[in-house]
């Protein structure tokens, strides 16, 4: 009797907690996945099609990938566990073969403790950048009114730091493009020396050196070279051990550095997010006085991907300025909205999701009396379908 | 579906086993379990769970005229029916897994270049097809009665536990239990820590361990030296074993559930002493039905050596190519054909007078040589992998972990894998009294959530660049 409770026991225990998220997933399902970062999935009704083609399948195993429970809780500890080791074991063999690229998940080390994304060929881009690059010409040819600009962000997609090779994208653009050299620049990157000095080591991004002399770079190749740049008021370190977009990775979980940001005296400038009137954008004072409750990220730090972000300065005598970016500029637009009196960012990416309509560049020239255009991204923002132009 | 997949978990088995043991009438449990395995071959095959009907209504009326016949003693019609209804269901197996593979042959020999059909090949087909042919033959021999139910028949070919991974279940082994089988508690405990072994072996192990040999052999090969390509071999050996292990372990467990009771499959293959000991102990099901239905009605070995000699080649070479439509799997069955004839008619005495631990040797040195055949279906990948492994090539291995620092990560399951694929704990798996179910059932639970934590981590989907 005794015996047969205990395996009753045993049966009932494991068939209830599968019983139970399956309850869980069809009646209670929760909607953000904050641990991976995005909506949950959700169960779909179900259709006689969708059984056929087998987009049910997928979705009920994505569902409960999401929605069972502990399961955020059970990547997390599994991810964690599998980076501390893979930190370890490797971080040994990057410390002693600094000059190696050592291959770890999605990534690779270099350098000793830097993530690096692969080298991306330019033969590989081509036919997307070229296409890219032409839509970009006729733009330049339909508003001559306007002073188009091209910045070109240089990182570890461009250069193999082991063996020296260049992508070439950089000088691809440079020589297909229809604006004069004087519109055109990069932020170069000539040597891994460099690339470690402006990028933060876990996360695809420049970090704040990084950042400020993109700044710079930007305030001189639109404005008068006598333009006085804003100076940092101090530098401070954020955090000790951040984890940025390349520790997304179950094998790189555990990799940290710290996050310095330089404090600023911003001038002042209303702020309208996706076209509604917004507090501010990102949240830099907040996290260098310590006082900020989100966690740590270069969008929660900068700013967000908002479909369209602006600055008005109400200085009419300025002139205004048109940003078509991605994440790059999120860290830059506070800087450069002091030197115009309108500073807009579009994200193509995200502008229909956060403004219910396509993106007219047209439109927003007409409109907001843009003096000035400013293409700025890496790599992927000149061959993603997502950063197109033309809809 | 896999059993491995959360949809199996989560809904399936649950689901199936409730609405199973709510119904107390044999037909209505039958009807639940022959609805669920035509759900579950349909959850990824919904159009070809026809095929699968096909081919048993083949089979069920061939079946009836082949006992009509016999009850008539009409032994010509009896062979025609039998005939017939083989050859159906053979050139329905030829049709979907071999007709593109003879015809690119032809072709190649031929100089055409006709473009051939793109036919999917039926999840299980080789299989089931494998299954309903033993309950064709059988009948026919006499050794089974006839099946006039036809959803009986359907839930002997479809039954869910065995179905798409074997093992490939005789219709006597079952004959009885469609009807008269007996559910009990003890079964079921049995059945669960069963699966939960199998799921474990194949979530834990195989699918972790798979990942060297994966490195290794789609890497750059000036990378890997001799020691890596014996490791990868290794790997491989060691990753088919867990794989298919696993899964007949949660077959039979499955089928002990629901009052089943299946052979063994699988008897620790890599701790055999011979060839002819290794094929004792792996894919028991499928190395008997061959031997059974193929070799001794050849004739077997009560034939003249030069028969004999053939009649084991055939068989071998047919084997292989069970596995699949390609040529290396051809080649790995006449090796072991050729080994099999030298044990018998060369080495067989002089094995037995040597150590134990050199006959394993010698065993497990051509089970990995065939593994290495099997695996790489490529002929020039095949034998640029022989080059590295025979002859001498020094491995840099900071240059393999640099290659994918991730095989640091990998190389950690071969020697569980190895402890695992020895007998050591085959007595705890039936524990006797109180304390010892106690204790054997609470590693069957950790075992589960372990696995159900590698099952998880597989389906982290982070989105890198939307905040909210």
């Amino acid at each position: 009797m005794k015996k047969n409770i205990m395996q009753l026991a045993f049966v009932l225990s494991i068939f209830l907690v599968l019983l139970l998220s399956m309850v869980r997933t069809v009646f209670f399902p929760k909607e953000i996945n904050y641990y991976e970062n995005r909506k949950a999935e959700m169960l779909a009704p179900v259709t006689l099609q969708s059984y056929l083609d087998g987009t049910l399948q997928d979705n009920m195993e994505k569902a409960l990938a999401d929605q069972a429970f502990l399961a955020q809780r059970i990547k997390k500890t599994y991810n964690s566990a599998l980076s501390a080791y893979m930190h370890t074991a490797s971080g040994e063999l990057a410390r002693a073969n600094p000059d190696r690229y050592i291959k770890i998940g999605g990534h690779y080390l270099y350098g000793g403790d830097h993530l690096m994304n692969s080298k991306r060929a330019v033969e590989t881009v081509q036919e997307k950048l070229s296409q890219r690059i032409e839509e970009h010409n006729r733009l330049f040819a339909r508003h001559p009114e306007v002073d188009f600009y091209l910045y070109y962000v240089e990182n570890d997609m461009d250069v193999h730091f082991e063996t020296g090779e260049r992508s070439g994208t950089y000088e691809y653009i440079a020589a297909k493009t229809a604006l004069p050299q004087s519109h055109i620049d990069r932020f170069g990157i000539d040597s891994y020396e460099e690339f470690d000095r402006y990028f933060y080591k876990t996360d695809h991004h420049w970090n704040a050196e990084g950042s400020y002399r993109a700044y710079k770079e930007v305030v001189e190749l639109l404005l008068p070279k006598d333009e006085a740049v804003l100076q940092p008021i101090e530098k401070v370190v954020v955090s000790t051990d951040f984890g940025g977009s390349k520790t997304m990775g179950k094998e790189t979980a555990n990799f940290k550095e710290p996050f310095e940001a330089y404090r600023f005296a911003f001038p002042q400038a209303t702020v309208w997010g996706n076209n509604m009137p917004a507090p501010g954008y990102g949240n830099q004072e907040a996290f260098l006085d310590g006082t900020a409750a989100l966690p740590l990220t270069y969008a929660t730090f900068y700013g967000d991907d908002w479909g369209a972000v602006t600055f008005d300065t109400y200085r009419p005598e300025k002139e205004n300025l048109l940003i078509i970016s991605e994440s790059y500029d999120n860290a830059i637009l506070r800087l450069l909205a002091g030197h115009f009196n309108r500073t807009i960012s579009i994200d193509l990416r995200n502008f229909n999701a956060y403004l219910g309509t396509d993106f007219s560049i047209e439109e927003c020239i007409e409109q907001y009396d843009i003096d000035k255009v400013l293409l700025l991204g890496y790599v992927d923002y000149f061959i993603m379908d997502e950063f197109g132009l033309e809809k | 579906m896999v059993f491995s997949s959360l949809t199996f978990l989560y809904f399936f088995l649950p689901l199936t086993v409730l609405l199973y043991f709510v119904c107390k009438n044999r037909a209505y449990r039958n009807t639940v379990l022959l609805l669920a395995s035509v759900l579950f071959y349909s959850w990824g095959e919904p159009k070809l769970v026809l095929l699968m009907f096909a081919a048993t209504l083949v089979a069920y009326l061939g079946g009836l005229l082949i006992h009509r016949f016999a009850q008539q003693s009409k032994k010509k019609l009896k062979k025609a029916a039998f005939l017939v209804t083989v050859l159906l269901l053979v050139f329905n197996l030829f049709w979907f897994k071999y007709f593109n593979f003879f015809a690119q042959n032809i072709q190649l020999l031929l100089g055409t270049h006709f473009a051939l059909a793109s036919i999917a090949l039926p999840i299980g087909i080789s299989f089931y097809t494998f299954q309903i042919l033993s309950y064709v033959i059988d009948l026919y021999w006499g050794k089974v009665g006839v099946q006039k139910n036809f959803f009986y028949l359907m839930l002997y070919l479809s039954f869910f536990p065995q179905l798409i991974a074997g093992p490939i279940v005789r219709y006597q082994t079952v004959e009885e239990e469609i009807q008269n089988r007996r559910e009990s508690l003890e079964d079921v405990v049995v059945g669960l820590r069963r699966f939960i072994i199998g799921f474990a072996k194949k979530v834990l192990l195989a699918n972790n361990i798979a990942k060297v040999a994966v490195i290794v052999y789609g890497g750059d090969a000036g990378i890997y030296g001799t020691a890596m390509y014996w490791l990868a071999a290794l790997a491989y050996a060691l990753q088919i074993y867990f794989d298919f292990s696993g899964y007949s372990d949660m077959a039979i467990g499955l089928g002990r559930m629901f009052g089943f009771h299946f052979l063994e499959n699988f008897r620790y293959p890599y701790v055999a002493t011979s060839i002819t000991d290794f094929w004792r102990r792996w894919h028991i099901s499928l190395s008997s039905w061959f031997r059974d239905y193929i070799y001794i009605p050849m004739g077997g070995n009560r034939v003249n050596k030069g028969r004999f000699i053939l009649n084991i080649l055939v068989v071998w070479a047919v084997t292989g190519f069970w596995h699949g439509a390609q040529w290396n799997f051809v080649l790995w069955g006449l090796y072991y054909g050729i080994l099999l004839l030298l044990e018998k008619l060369l080495l067989g005495k002089l094995l037995e007078k040597l150590p134990r631990i050199i006959r394993w040797a010698y065993s497990m040195f051509f089970v990995l040589f065939g593994w290495v055949m099997f695996n790489l279906t490529d002929f020039s990948q095949m034998l640029a992998a022989f080059r590295q492994m025979f002859c001498h090539v020094p491995t840099d291995f900071i240059s393999v972990v640099s290659a994918d620092a991730e095989i640091l990560h990998y190389v950690l399951y071969i020697p569980l894998g190895i402890v695992c694929m020895c007998p050591w704990l085959e007595k705890a798996k039936r524990p006797e009294g109180f304390w010892g179910n106690a204790v054997c059932n609470l590693a069957c639970l950790a075992l589960f959530a372990i696995s159900m934590i590698y099952i998880f981590s597989s389906t982290y989907n982070p989105f890198i660049y939307f905040r909210f």
